[in-house]
């Protein structure tokens, strides 16, 4: 199942570059909009990154980011930060991240993420990101995610 | 009638005495009691020999003649411990002068993937006061396990691991012990209090 919906990515890659795309931190597609979606900058040596955004759900029924690809890191996973008993657990969030219907998730340092894992190339301030988010009912959608340095807040740049 | 004034006079004095006994002494009580909870001290950790990021041998004296922080992790976590080595490198930097006398050290739960060049590395771009410390991992394991400090290699999609583990940062005396742990998600403004303690 993952692989079909890994190979669906591939084609949606290939064929999202005959779509013209925009380059702003803001994206849309159908009812969802994706806000400003970014990388904190990595320390060097790092081969895992943590990619963030925010995505509003306007419409009437839930949807689903069931996967993500990306050209500068082998894979792209949904990953969930736990804390339990002062203790940091990370998991794979299994069939892909709800945005249930009027609602929003943000993706943020210590909670939800997009988990890069074997970066191609480090993260670096001025270079570009790109990625290709699918969503469940609603299809995919080209981004640019821009690199941000540690501390950054997504409220205090809204 | 002159008994019971005298009595009366009697249990006056007599209290009279009692309060101020204990005013005298209350603060003193309150004090030791203070002093009690403050040096609630432990000693932790195991004697060790491993190497740090420079690639020099270290052992357990480092923790000993400086007050010195500590933080497990490793270079493959995405976002907490970067994160806490951030919010590390920033109380650091928030001491001024007085940093020098703090030392800093990051210890890898994965000293097969952080080697000291990667630890050295990685640390390149945090406060230069954040020494790591990795070697051989059973022994990192003993050391690990001798500070209280849980961890779990966790299976990921192909050969990626993740570890689980306590993301405290411990704050120790300068003899070595353990006074206090601190959270990279606390007030910053009561760590850095706490980090001030220390020195």
């Amino acid at each position: 199942m993952k692989n079909v919906k890994k190979q669906l990515s591939i084609f949606f890659v290939i064929f999202t570059i005959f779509i013209a795309n925009s380059t702003a931190h803001e994206y849309k597609i159908g009812n969802l909009k994706i806000l400003h979606p970014y990388i904190i900058e990595t320390p060097p040596g790092a081969i895992t990154a943590g990619g963030y955004m925010k995505i509003v759900n306007t419409g009437n029924q839930s949807y689903n980011l069931a996967a993500i690809v990306v050209g500068f890191a082998k894979a792209a996973e949904i990953h969930e930060i736990i804390m339990e008993n002062d203790v940091m657990k990370m998991r794979e969030v299994k069939g892909g991240l709800e945005i249930s219907a009027h609602g929003s998730v943000e993706l943020k340092l210590g909670e939800y993420h997009i988990m890069f894992m074997n970066l191609l190339k480090p993260i670096i301030k001025g270079e570009i990101y790109e990625g290709i988010l699918y969503f469940e009912k609603a299809g995919n959608i080209k981004v640019v995610f821009t690199v941000e340095k540690m501390g950054f807040k997504l409220e205090d740049n809204n | 009638m002159k008994i019971n004034s005298v009595r009366a006079l009697i249990i006056v004095g007599f209290s009279i005495i009692t309060l101020t006994l204990i005013g005298l002494f209350l603060p003193t009580i309150l004090k030791k009691d203070n002093e009690i909870q403050y040096a609630s001290e432990a000693k932790l950790g195991i004697p060790f020999e491993l190497i740090d990021s420079n690639g020099n041998k270290i052992t357990e004296a480092a923790f000993v003649g400086s007050p010195s922080v500590l933080f497990f992790g490793f270079t493959h976590c995405p976002s907490i411990c970067p994160l806490a080595l951030h919010r590390l490198s920033l109380l650091i930097e928030s001491l001024g002068k007085d940093q020098n006398r703090l030392n800093a050290y990051f210890i890898t739960l994965d000293p097969e993937r952080d080697t000291w060049k990667v630890l050295n590395n990685y640390l390149s771009s945090f406060n230069n006061r954040i020494i790591g410390i990795t070697g051989d991992s059973k022994k990192i394991k003993a050391l690990a396990k001798s500070w209280g400090i849980y961890s779990k290699k966790v299976p990921l999609d192909g050969e990626n691991y993740t570890i689980d583990h306590t993301s405290l940062i411990f704050l120790l005396k300068n003899n070595g012990n353990f006074l206090k742990s601190i959270d990279f998600e606390d007030d910053f403004e009561l760590s850095l209090e706490e980090i001030k303690k220390l020195l």
